[in-house]
């Protein structure tokens, strides 16, 4: 593709979403809720037509040619070696899969937001985050200059945070908010100072050309792993990895489509895309991918532990997300990037579906969200079950669902690449998240959906609307079907998606991405798909039929295992008693002591010398022309003198 | 060092070439012949009429200056090398009309509701911006003399348009005063000037002091460049020659503020551009220290100052010193460094929008007979009228030099030419007045974003016109534009410094 037509898709694909949050802030609110919703809708629609044109144009380029830099603007230049800064974008496989998602997905949960938000007064707020959202988010994944990448980085979390608080007059949201953008500061901060260390050696800010530049970087050296490891603790605030993770489950205080758009199916996938994007640096720090590669592991087994326990509905999908984003991170980690981001790819379909199934059952039973008040929804809203079905299956990597595809392929690498000595040690892990999948995901759709209904409500309930249907049916026969022409998890079967992907990655060591041999890769396929199936097994003995009874069970293990799992892990608990209450008597203690005794004083002195100076400065506007036709003249006299006597010798 | 008096030129009427070189100020000065001649004619209910006029005539003069500005003949000088034709005074004309146009279309309005609107006023804003104008393109010491005249009689009156006020009265005697001295310095050190080198002309001053560099300086020169430099310190009201400034800024109709505060800044900022950092730069080691004396007063006295006011306009009126501080050290950095004078025609560029927009909204919101002038008559601005507290929130911004606006860009390029040319502790003071500014700047923002007690007396803002609602828009735009497509402007303003004349010291890099 032309440079002209990448730059046109480029502005294209930009302007819908932006003026479309334009439109809906400016006008909105004037021309009422039909306007706001067609909008809202159209905006992204036509976002994702672009999107389809350019995935078209990254597919029909010749070999060797998938990637297109533009040059949008330069924004800032200080001349060469300086700092240069150029409104940069790339076209390749990977921001077209991105874009792809980001547009498509997020076109449903848009249509989905109609019904959802139709009683809101809020609405052309809502609509109007939501396109800046998306626009933030294609900056992000478009960017190809590290200062661009990073205005996208912080403007979803600026619409993250706005839209978790989207219902400013709950107190809780607004907390959660908070506490959300908090958490991503610290991220973005690790980012920008590993842009700092970037440009002081490779001297550029842009993409393309740090990843011409490697050399700057000694391979396995302390620079390029302290870069990436503070790359990688960006990606973890972003994608709520441990230990950055506790701001998610939170974050489910937004409204439902939020959650599905932003906190399942693509920011908190950014980190994911990060190290992806990032993989040129990261091939050359073997130890930032290995912590890297156990911490997304660590996640994906603590957050299963987690959402087996959890009585919210929203929550146990948040966690279910942190966990699937864990093995998306293992992966990214140990080099098998495409398989990292295959991954990325179906959750957002079915962690999108799964998200807005359960706000069609929140808002038929009138937002309760307690799961222990449900039961036997499923008599009562049959598409919408099936559709959670469809998703639960692919969650938990049930054999011809998208996510079995995903999962097993991922899981496939883990056997041959890893960090240490015993890269099969996380590889084993991954097996029991596999089971552990499994439970949660059928414990949630057994309690929500089976046995009998737990209050009068349920009864009253009724199947949702089809504005709320269709994109919820439409993604459940995706999360069946859409992996199934891409990617299959035994080597040298259908590869297209590996393929598409192969030359985004193409400079990736051997010995970070081999695949399994033929047989090792059917031996780990079994494995995995039978520990799948032990999961969702055990989960419908247990909750389905009661045989054995789950709290039976929790009994026999050791107690500290349920209550870990429900107290998820102590770890707010933990953050509270290690960070906020020891900032917060350290404050109260320089409120009481530090502050009127040390600090006051000068402070208070200097603020008064400024505004002493200030009103003495007045005291000379007299009004008088003499006085000023006098401070004219010696101001003069003392700049001739100086002149005279100092300057010319 | 008297030099041997130069031939004389037979004396030779100028060429068409001449003359159409000066197309954008003969456009306004036969638009001012016709408004005085137009206003004995009209009634005085069409005086928006002459708005009109004035308005068009700005345009034209306007698109003269885009032609002189394209035009492959530029960059040669008219009359005998007494003015330029090039691209850096085309580059401030259309600054200093687009201010004017901005001003005039907010003028009647304000004019209207006071109850000073006379005939005159337009022709008066013509006639000093031909003096601006004249004063951007002079290349020789009396037209710089010429131009800065007619620029500041025109303002005397206009300060004092409001005949019924006091104040206004009190603002246009004090400013007459004060800048006939001011004149006197000037007219002083250009005398001194004129006597060491022989020469009137600037081009042929350069020469004269590039020859002398090699012997020692005389410092008869030097008191003569100090003097010129005061006159233009007076003009662009820098620390110690301000003190006019906050009483005229507040006396002055506030349409009037608006014009002078901008386009006098602009165009005193120019010549002294070309004076001293192409005129002068061998003696440059000299009048550094005093440029930079003068920057580092302005900025602490206009920011310091700025923090305890209550009125809106002398608030403004020490931002403007205090901006004029930030100014000069583009003008103090090493004249063979061409960052200096970009980040000075990026700086006033941005300057004259940011200004214009802030300036504006106190004139299109004041009431009736009142001028909207303290603090407290924009408390709650926001809830009453949203889109005109968050325009005005944005220059706030921009003035004290948040990205990604146009003041940003300013403070950022005349940073890094000082930065560049080792002038560092110049741009940590510049960055610490900032931010001491940001204090007067956000305190005004946060009034309008606060409600008014129940029993506080809400000012009665006027409705917001097309027109202005047009100026806003504009304002806007422009402090978002330049703060975004940082190219556009900058890419003009490097073209604009390449063709400077006098090409004296063009040679070094």
């Amino acid at each position: 593709m032309s440079v002209d037509t990448a730059s046109a898709l480029v502005i294209l694909i930009l302007l819908f979403p932006l003026a479309g949050a334009a439109l809906n802030a400016v006008l909105g609110p004037r021309l009422g809720r039909g306007f706001v919703n067609l909008a809202g809708t159209l905006s992204i629609g036509a976002a994702f037509v672009v999107a389809c044109v350019i995935l078209g144009n990254v597919i029909a380029a010749p070999a060797g040619h998938s990637a297109v830099s533009v040059r949008l603007w330069q924004w800032l230049n200080l001349g060469s070696g300086n700092l240069s800064i150029g409104m940069d974008f790339t076209l390749d496989p990977l921001s077209a899969l991105m874009v792809m998602v980001i547009t498509g997905v997020g076109f449903l949960i848009h249509v989905y937001s109609v019904g959802y938000m139709e009683h809101d007064p809020g609405v052309a707020r809502f609509f109007a985050y939501m396109n800046f959202f998306i626009f933030s988010m294609l900056t992000l994944v478009l960017a190809a200059d590290l200062i661009i990448l990073i205005v996208g980085w912080a403007l979803v979390a600026l619409s993250s945070y706005l839209l978790i608080g989207f219902w400013y007059e709950r107190a809780s949201a607004v907390l959660a908010a908070r506490k959300a953008f908090i958490t991503q500061v610290i991220g973005d901060v690790a980012l920008v100072i590993a842009a700092f260390l970037i440009f002081l050696n490779a001297h550029t800010l842009s993409l393309p050309n740090i990843f011409a530049r490697t050399a700057a970087f000694p391979s396995g050296g302390i620079l390029v792993n302290g870069i990436c490891a503070l790359l990688a603790i960006g990606a973890f605030a972003k994608s709520a990895q441990f230990p950055l993770h506790t701001w998610l489950p939170d974050a489910m205080e937004g409204p439902t489509p939020v959650s599905a758009l932003i906190h399942a199916a693509t920011m908190v996938t950014a980190g994911v895309y990060l190290i992806a994007r990032f993989h040129p640096l990261f091939n050359l720090a073997p130890i930032a991918g290995g912590m890297v590669a156990c911490v997304g592991m660590g996640t994906a087994l603590m957050a299963g532990i987690i959402a087996l326990s959890q009585i919210d509905i929203k929550r146990v999908i948040a966690y279910s997300t942190m966990s699937q984003i864990g093995l998306m991170i293992y992966a990214v980690g140990i080099g098998a990037y495409s398989a990292g981001m295959f991954h990325f790819a179906t959750h957002a379909v079915f962690k999108a579906l799964l998200f807005m199934a359960a706000g069609n059952v929140i808002h038929s039973l009138h937002d309760e969200q307690d799961i222990r008040l449900m039961g036997g929804m499923a008599a009562r809203m049959r598409w919408t079950h099936w559709a959670f079905l469809s998703g639960s299956l692919a969650l938990a990597g049930i054999p011809l669902w998208a996510g079995w595809f995903s999962k097993e392929n991922l899981l496939g690498f883990g056997t041959v690449a890893g960090p240490g000595p015993a890269p099969w040690l996380l590889y084993m892990v991954g097996v029991g998240v596999n089971v552990l999948t499994g439970l949660y995901a059928f414990r949630l759709w057994a309690t929500v959906f089976h046995g009998e209904p737990q209050t009068a409500r349920v009864y009253a309930a009724k199947e949702a609307r089809n504005v709320l249907l269709v994109p919820v049916v439409i993604l459940g026969v995706l999360s069946l079907i859409v992996a199934w022409p891409l990617q299959w998890p035994v080597p040298n079967a259908v590869r297209v998606f590996s393929d598409f992907l192969s030359p985004v990655f193409a400079g990736t060591p051997a010995g970070l991405a081999s695949e399994p041999a033929l047989w090792i890769a059917i031996v780990a396929l079994v494995i995995g798909t039978l520990a799948s199936l032990l999961g969702v097994g055990a989960a419908q003995r247990m909750w389905l039929h009661r045989e054995p009874d789950p709290a039976a069970v929790a009994a026999r293990l050791p107690r500290a295992l349920p209550l870990l799992s429900y107290n998820k892990f102590y770890f707010d608990e933990l953050y509270d008693a290690a960070f906020v209450r020891p900032v917060r008597a350290a404050a109260r203690t320089a409120r009481r002591v530090v502050e009127p005794d040390v600090f006051d004083g000068w402070i208070a002195g200097l603020t008064d010398l400024l505004r002493g100076f200030s009103v003495d400065l007045r005291a000379y506007q007299t009004g008088f022309i003499r006085d000023y036709a006098a401070a004219f003249t010696v101001g003069a006299v003392v700049l001739v003198v100086v002149t005279a006597v100092f300057l010319s010798r | 060092m008297l030099a041997q008096a130069a031939t004389i030129p037979a004396l030779v009427t100028p060429t068409g070439r001449d003359l159409l070189g000066l197309l954008p100020e003969l456009i306004l000065g036969a638009a001012f012949v016709l408004l005085m001649a137009l206003d004995a004619f009209l009634p005085s209910t069409r005086r928006s009429w002459l708005a009109v006029v004035a308005f068009i005539s700005l345009a034209a003069a306007f698109g003269a200056s885009m032609w002189g500005w394209f035009d492959s003949g530029s960059g040669r000088t008219l009359y005998f090398g007494a003015f330029a034709y090039d691209r850096y005074s085309m580059f401030v004309n259309a600054i200093l009309l687009v201010s004017s146009a901005l001003v005039v279309i907010i003028s009647p309005q304000y004019l209207n509701r006071r109850g000073i609107h006379h005939g005159e006023y337009y022709a008066l804003i013509l006639a000093s911006t031909t003096g601006m104008m004249i004063l951007a393109g002079a290349m020789n010491l009396m037209v710089i003399f010429l131009g800065i005249e007619l620029l500041s009689i025109s303002l005397y009156v206009l300060s004092g348009f409001s005949r019924g006020d006091e104040r206004s009265q009190e603002a246009a005697l004090k400013y007459l005063l004060l800048g006939g001295f001011a004149s006197g310095f000037l007219l002083y050190g250009m005398a001194l000037v004129y006597g060491e080198t022989g020469h009137t002309q600037l081009a042929q001053i350069g020469l004269a002091l590039r020859a002398a560099q090699t012997s020692s300086v005389d410092p008869l020169v030097l008191v003569g460049v100090i003097l010129v430099f005061i006159g233009f310190a007076f003009k662009v009201s820098a620390v110690p020659f301000h003190t006019w400034t906050p009483d005229v800024y507040q006396g002055a109709p506030t349409s009037v503020t608006t014009f002078m505060s901008v386009t006098t800044k602009v165009a005193a900022f120019a010549a002294l551009v070309r004076v001293f950092t192409y005129t002068f730069p061998y003696v440059y080691t000299h009048w550094q220290v005093i440029v930079s004396l003068v920057a580092i007063l302005s900025m602490l006295v206009g920011n310091i100052a700025a923090l305890t006011q209550t009125s809106l306009k002398r608030m403004l009126a020490y931002s403007g010193i205090a901006q004029a501080g930030y100014i000069l050290i583009g003008v103090a950095v090493d004249p063979r460094v061409a960052l200096g004078t970009i980040g000075v025609l990026y700086y006033l560029a941005a300057y004259a929008v940011t200004n214009i927009g802030a300036f504006a909204v106190i004139t299109v919101m004041a009431g009736r007979g009142e001028d909207l002038d303290s603090y407290s008559g924009l408390r709650g601005l926001a809830f009453r009228r949203p889109y005109v507290a968050a325009a005005m929130g944005l220059f706030l911004l921009s003035l004290g030099g948040f990205p990604p606006t146009a003041g940003f860009f300013g403070k950022f390029f005349v940073f890094a030419a000082a930065i560049k040319t080792g002038l560092t502790p110049l741009a940590i003071w510049g960055i610490v007045t900032s931010a001491v500014s940001v204090f007067y700047y956000l305190r005004v923002a946060l009034l309008m974003y606060q409600r008014p007690a129940e029993d506080e007396r809400e000012y009665a803002w006027s409705r917001t016109s097309l027109s202005a609602g047009i100026v806003l828009a504009a304002t806007t735009a422009g402090t978002l534009v330049l703060g975004i497509f940082v190219f556009l402007l900058y890419n003009a303003a490097s073209a604009a410094q390449s063709g400077l004349l006098p090409a004296i010291a063009s040679s070094s890099g």
